[in-house]
């Protein structure tokens, strides 16, 4: 260790000098406190002091507080000389911060063992400052890390947001209003809708497995993917939407599996007011019909796409002269939890949609949010929640 | 989180997850495929599992994916949660979904 011995008496000085050298440590001595003060300035690196307590202008005591205060010599140990204090000195001496007490006349021996506990506790103490040095280096790296991520999410986001159709879309008989609530750590849901001409029309909604940057970039590729192209059949009508699954499901298949998969429902409506469907994984489309009638759910459910090969799809067939609305969502609506974690859930959805029939339908989306978000308790979702309501009118354009 | 025995020709996989979700699903991903890597014949207990949602079903896809083939899987202990979902998804086409362990047990040592 280096070690500092302040003492106004020079015999003193000397022998503890002495004794300390002889234990192989480096030592530096002053003959008072300011000179003990300057000494450890010069050479901050001293590990410790053994000062004699009673000295003319500065003690040993108030030397001691003077190298508390500063922050380069605090952690310096100290060790004060003593003669007879008496119980008040000591308790004051330990409140200014020493560390260690030394009774004269010296004992050899116990000063080998004293310097060898300050040598452990300084160790220790060294080593408890470089791992707290590495703590805050790590900590900032991980605060400047997660700013990063964060502001990519937010990234995401907005791209996700960009990748919309405008939210409503009048198109003969057929009407569509959309919405896309987005969740707090963006969840890849992204939707369209096509004016395929002829009255045909064509949409789909994806739900990417997953949360963060990835899930946002599959469903950015998914959107660029799926085109009004994909819907068109050579010979100019419309091909179904279990074929478009189908191809999907061959192209994201990925060696080895993981778990980058996603839900899908593709549905194309025509003129006549056919609507085919197929749903891969996606939830139950709701239908809810003109005579007002309780809704009732379309499909029967399917596998996810991408998550395996030759999988085989089924595609549903609807009439839908008889429905004034569907509603397509992802589960984010229904798993919609409240601040008790009770789900949303199907039968509260259906009877909101329900309840909604009579309100125009470019105000039905965010009328949904609204009664999710106080569910919800909460303007933050969990999950992406997306929502595209089509209503059929009766004898206004009709083809025939 | 999950645990392992030996049925006569079979592995049991319980899984100990209240929620298979984006948190849980590559932990058990990884202990899973360790544990059925080399097995042709799987049951799996989700009894204790109230809630999976899509990182969930795509983990235990991705286990059943890196068993040895020429075998089968099983699940019992289906809560409703995870029923609902099995069933949207239709996991049925991917493995047998059983009423409980004996009905399991016989499902994937027939096949």
């Amino acid at each position: 260790m280096k070690i500092l011995i302040v003492d106004d008496d020079e015999i003193i000085r000397k022998i503890v000098q002495l004794r300390v050298k002889k234990l192989g440590h480096d030592v530096w001595v002053a003959e008072n406190g300011d000179q003990a003060l300057s000494t450890i300035q010069e050479t901050p690196s001293i590990d410790l002091v053994i000062s004699d307590w009673m000295m003319p202008h500065m003690s040993g005591v108030q030397l001691c507080r003077a190298i508390r205060a500063s922050p380069e010599t605090q952690h310096m140990f100290v060790l004060l000389l003593t003669a007879k204090e008496t119980r008040e000195d000591y308790l004051e001496a330990m409140d200014a911060g020493a560390d260690d007490f030394l009774v004269k006349p010296f004992d050899p021996e116990l000063i080998a063992a004293k310097l060898r506990a300050a040598d452990r506790i300084l160790t220790l103490q060294a080593e408890l400052r470089k791992n707290n040095d590495l703590l805050r280096r790590v900590n900032k790296k991980l605060e400047v890390a997660y700013d990063r991520l964060k502001r990519d999410v937010q990234a995401a986001g907005k791209m996700q947001e960009s990748l919309l159709p405008k939210k409503t879309m009048d198109m003969g008989r057929y009407h569509i209003a959309t919405a896309l609530i987005p969740s707090s750590s963006v969840s890849g849901d992204i939707y369209n809708y096509f004016d395929l001409g002829d009255g045909n029309l064509a949409l789909y909604a994806v739900d990417v497995a997953g949360h963060g940057a990835r899930a946002a970039m599959m469903s950015f590729t998914l959107s660029r993917v799926i085109t009004a192209d994909r819907f068109r059949a050579k010979d100019g009508g419309m091909r179904g939407p279990r074929d478009l699954v189908s191809d999907l499901n061959a192209e994201f298949q990925v060696s080895p599996p993981n778990l980058d998969y996603f839900t899908l429902l593709v549905a194309t409506v025509d003129a006549a007011g056919t609507m085919r469907l197929c749903q891969a994984g996606h939830p139950h489309p709701v239908a809810i019909p003109r005579n007002g009638a309780s809704p009732t759910v379309l499909g029967g459910g399917g596998f996810p796409v991408g998550l395996m090969a030759r999988t085989h799809f089924e595609e549903t067939v609807v009439d839908l002269t008889p429905i004034q609305r569907v509603a397509f969502y992802s589960d984010g609506v229904i798993e919609c939890a409240s601040p008790t974690g009770e789900l949303f859930g199907m039968d509260r959805f259906q009877a909101l949609l329900h309840n909604l029939r009579d309100l125009p339908l470019p105000r039905v989306p965010a009328e949904i949010r609204r009664r999710l978000a106080e569910w919800r308790g909460s303007d933050s979702f969990d999950d992406d929640v997306s929502l595209i309501l089509l209503e059929t009118r009766n004898g206004i354009g009709v083809a025939g | 989180m999950i645990q392992v025995e030996q049925d006569d020709t079979v592995l049991v996989v319980t899984v100990h997850e209240t929620r298979l979700d984006a948190e849980s699903a590559m932990a058990f991903l990884q202990d899973a495929t360790d544990a059925v890597k080399t097995r042709p014949r799987v049951v799996f207990d989700l009894s204790a599992v109230g809630f999976m949602d899509s990182t969930g079903i795509g983990a235990l896809v991705g286990v059943t994916q890196s068993m040895e083939t020429g075998g089968g899987v099983a699940v019992f202990g289906l809560t409703p949660a995870v029923e609902m979902v099995f069933t949207l998804l239709r996991m049925d086409m991917l493995f047998a979904i059983a009423p409980d362990r004996t009905s399991a047990l016989a499902q994937v040592r027939d096949a």
